[in-house]
């Protein structure tokens, strides 16, 4: 059977997630940054990041790896579809219910653990002791045995809070077999071994989960350690079920911070290991990702832009005596050009201070390369491409931290080189700027258009995100009384129209629509800094805005609020449009695929 | 254990169209909403034989129900469904057109599986879908609908427990948005299939489907197989669940029944004949259509 190398291609790199490659996870796996955090033996920690950064993949290697090592490792996902059920009794029921619930699941994968990997049986002890909390049967002497009257436990209970009979059932006492089986388990090796737990996705608990939950945490010793994943904003409250009693670090435990590590070096060492994996298939490949994807330096891309300008700017400096235009680098040109239409200044003048102060002009043209690539391309209808996005530098910036974004553009750039008809089956050569560029936009527009990690409640999200870029977008381009290449931003406004701005912010972050950042300076001396925000890279080829950590400007908190019922009022706002003006034209070019998120006429 | 090709034995259809050629059995119940309960007079159904329920508690499965002019409180977690909608004595016909998925999924659940009466599902099928029914209403960035939550009385655990091979089919419809948050919610699981109604209840609804669910269906493409099933037919989606499960060997199974409601219960019905190793994944998306808008065929589904 022939296989597609556009399938071949997907499969190496189009595996974003871990849960996804249920074979390859080990062969692709790159141990993370933390990784040593990660694998002390009886230190709880908590593992924190927005979607993607890679917390199941390091916890499910966790688990996997506690199968070959001296440690003993368990995995659990704490779905959203089993945690609701809970959110609906009464609360005096609710801890004892969900106690009962984490001991049933923790007990079943540790014996399931224990059985995958050892024969040694558990002493009559424990099993007389477990019997006992959780008020089991006779269930023999056999670690299955218990195993399995364990989930006839969990079944009767699944049947109880199906028929609001939770309160007829025998709850165990909170966390008690837990450390018993764990204590035994770990002795049945020498030296003892540590017990990891693995709790992911406690974004899914609610905060009087989470309350019972750090129970665990804050009791927890050796030999037992809960490694969890939770993601950025999903820890919800520190306090344990013991009055004033809270969670605190790093006395109790560890926070990894995954956004902190040293992201960039990780990234490209997992696209070179699932590099090597194609080559080892018969591909003839580069073995570094950076020549696959070669960069298109700003410096030659502005050059480039310029070229058809470059003459007509000659000939307006040609009467100017002092200047002699042809010394004068075309990028030094386009961006007096540049200059001259945000400042009114004249073209002549501007030369002349080039020739005094080089130096200053070297550091502006570092600053306003890309806002000048941009302007060049205005008023030229019909151009594909107005901005190349290329090199792994620049998609380790749109990714932001997030692996799989990052794999994701890798992923397109190659498949969209494969579309080339001069494309040679089985070889990986570099991918031109074009179609790097094209698969860049791609992925942002994926990002918004699939709703990938969303719902349709996030509508008024996108709609915002829509709103920001369309204003960054044409900010860009357009020098005049804006600040450009400026990509983060901070709110002004009322204190009520902030917040219920924030909140719509934060909602954004969570599912990677906005990332937020501490401000670093003081906007002055009396005022704390507010977080600064900004449109996730990934969405910056979409919306033809630097992927790079810019300048900052502010919003208004009640237009952003706006944007959310009437975006291209909002919008008109945003780019001070005076009210009797035609509506923007918000749906312009890439933008107008989403009129279904835009469209408020109902 | 029953299997999904055992409800295309036990059950038949019947079609009714024009509306007014629908005839209701004698001696049984409707089980309708209040304001559909008008409609179903007007086609000949006697007020006396209709149980109108209202006051739908989504999460935790009370309602209130009325016939002839008696009101009572009931819950769809109750041990004995019968008794709590009182139709011990008359063989029921739930209308899961009018009433959302979390009341009739569990009563459809909880009838079928003690088997011990007969009863009907009736489904009105519509003519057109409009475009303003699939949006939701402009205002304010709060939640309109309450995100994945066990159908209440149906909720299962096998879910927590670790699962070598994991599958999630979503049966689906015309809001791409639902396939592609259930997706998100549930990117763990190791397969993906689709469920795609065809043909259609028009030569485009397959294509339209397929278009705004172009995100899932590429996942799909990656790691798994798009399926197809009669839109009307609880019974080939149920033995098209079958198939698929059987094919991809899966040690546990979450369904989302996002299409249409007939799919949703040959979904929810399979789910409920193979408790132990499957699930129902639903999003309880805000109810914006009106059933009897565009009503253009009664379908009555009996077991």
């Amino acid at each position: 059977m022939t296989i597609d190398p556009s399938t071949e291609i997907a499969a190496a790199f189009g595996t974003h997630r871990a849960e996804w490659a249920s074979t390859d996870a080990g062969e692709f796996f790159v141990a993370p940054p933390y990784q040593g955090a990660l694998l002390h033996p009886s230190r709880p920690c908590f593992l924190i990041g927005g979607r993607g950064t890679g917390k199941t993949t390091a916890l499910q290697h966790l688990a996997s790896q506690g199968q070959q090592t001296e440690h003993l490792a368990i995995y659990i996902r704490l779905n959203k579809n089993q945690v609701e059920l809970f959110t609906d009794i009464p609360s005096d029921l609710h801890s004892k219910c969900f106690g009962h619930f984490l001991n049933l699941l923790i007990c079943i994968e540790l014996l399931r653990g224990h059985s995958r990997r050892s024969a040694r049986p558990l002493s009559a002890d424990l099993f007389r002791r477990l019997q006992t909390l959780f008020s089991l049967p006779d269930t023999g002497s056999s670690a299955t045995q218990l195993h399995d009257a364990l989930i006839d436990s969990l079944d009767k209970m699944e049947v109880a809070a199906n028929n609001s009979d939770l309160h007829k059932i025998a709850y165990s006492p909170f966390e008690k077999p837990i450390t018993l089986l764990a204590s035994e388990l770990s002795k049945l090796s020498e030296p003892e071994r540590s017990v990891w737990v693995c709790l992911d996705e406690w974004e899914n608990l609610t905060e009087a989960q989470q309350t019972v939950a750090n129970g665990l945490i804050k009791q927890s010793e050796n030999p037992i350690a809960y490694k969890i994943g939770v993601r950025t904003g999903g820890i919800k409250t520190a306090v344990t079920r013991r009055d004033g009693d809270r969670l605190q670090h790093p006395a109790d435990y560890e926070r990894i911070e995954i956004m902190e590590t040293n992201f960039e070096d990780f990234a490209e060492e997992v696209a070179n290991r699932r590099l090597k994996t194609l080559a080892q298939t018969g591909w003839t490949v580069e073995s570094e990702l950076r020549k696959l994807l070669p960069l298109l330096p700003l410096r030659e891309e502005l050059e480039t832009a310029a070229a058809k300008n470059v003459a007509g700017w000659r000939e307006e400096l040609a009467g100017c005596p002092d200047v002699d235009a042809m010394v004068i680098p075309t990028r030094y040109l386009a961006l007096m050009a540049y200059w001259r239409d945000a400042s009114g200044e004249d073209l002549s003048s501007l030369a002349k201070d080039y020739e005094r102060r080089p130096t200053e002009w070297k550091n502006r043209l570092g600053t306003y390369m890309f806002p000048v690539i941009m302007w060049l391309s205005r008023g030229r209808q019909g151009i594909r491409i107005r901005k190349h996005y290329t090199g792994c530098d620049t998609f380790l910036a749109m990714a932001n931290g997030n692996i799989r974004f990052f794999l994701q553009l890798v992923n397109e750039s190659l498949l969209e080189n494969s579309r080339d008809p001069e494309f040679q089956t089985r070889v990986l050569e570099e991918v031109p700027a074009r179609r790097q560029t094209i698969a860049a936009r791609r992925v942002g527009k994926y990002r918004i258009a699939s709703m990938d990690d969303v719902s349709r409640r996030d509508i008024p999200v996108r709609r915002l995100a829509l709103v920001i870029g369309r204003v960054l977008m044409e900010s860009s381009r357009n020098p005049a009384g804006k600040t450009p290449d400026s990509v983060y931003f901070t709110l002004s406004g009322k204190p009520e129209d902030r917040e219920e701005a924030i909140s719509l912010l934060r909602e954004g972050v969570q599912h990677q629509f906005f990332s937020v950042e501490l401000q670093n300076k003081l906007t002055s001396p009396k005022e704390f800094p507010d977080d600064a925000y900004r449109l996730h890279p990934i969405m910056s080829a979409f919306f033809e805005i630097s992927p790079a950590r810019k300048r900052g400007r502010k919003f208004d908190a009640k237009t952003l609020v706006r944007a959310t019922r009437d975006p291209k009022g909002a919008l008109r706002q945003l780019l001070n449009a005076p009210p009797s003006a035609p509506p923007p034209e918000l749906v312009l070019d890439q933008l107008s695929f989403f009129d279904d998120i835009l469209d408020t006429s109902e | 254990m029953l299997h999904g090709t055992s409800l295309l034995e036990e059950a038949k259809s019947t079609s009714y169209s024009p509306l007014r050629e629908f005839r209701f059995p004698r001696g049984e119940l409707l089980v309708t909403s209040p304001r559909s309960a008008r409609c179903y007079i007007k086609l000949g159904v006697p007020a006396a034989d209709i149980v109108a329920v209202c006051d739908i508690d989504h999460r935790g499965g009370k309602f209130k129900a009325t016939r002839q002019g008696t009101t009572w409180n009931a819950t769809v977690r109750s041990g004995d469904i019968a008794s709590e909608l009182r139709i011990q004595q008359a063989p029921p016909t739930i209308d899961i057109s009018s009433l959302p998925v979390s009341f009739w999924g569990p009563v459809a659940a909880k009838l079928s599986s003690d088997g011990e009466q007969s009863w009907a599902g009736l489904y009105i099928r519509r003519a057109a879908y409009s475009r303003r029914g699939r949006t939701r209403p402009p205002g304010s960035h709060q939640r309109a609908i309450g995100g994945i939550f066990p159908l209440p009385g149906l909720a299962r655990f096998g879910g927590t427990r670790s699962h070598a091979k994991t599958l999630l089919i979503v049966s689906l419809g015309f809001d791409g948005s639902r396939s592609a948050y259930v997706k998100a919610e549930y990117n763990f699981a190791t397969r993906l299939a689709a469920l795609l109604s065809s043909p259609g209840y028009k030569p485009n609804y397959t294509q339209e489907a397929a278009i705004r669910n172009g995100d899932y269906i590429n996942h799909v493409s990656s790691r798994g197989a798009v399926w197809l099933s009669r839109p009307d037919s609880p019974f080939d989606t149920a033995r098209q669940l079958h198939r698929i499960i059987r094919k991809e060997c899966a040690d546990y199974t979450y369904i989302a029944p996002l299409g249409t409601r007939p799919a949703a219960l040959g979904a929810i019905l399979y789910a409920e004949r193979h408790r132990r190793s499957c699930e129902i994944v639903y999003d309880h998306p805000p109810s914006l259509l009106e059933p009897w808008a565009s009503a253009q065929e009664l379908v009555r589904y009996e077991f």
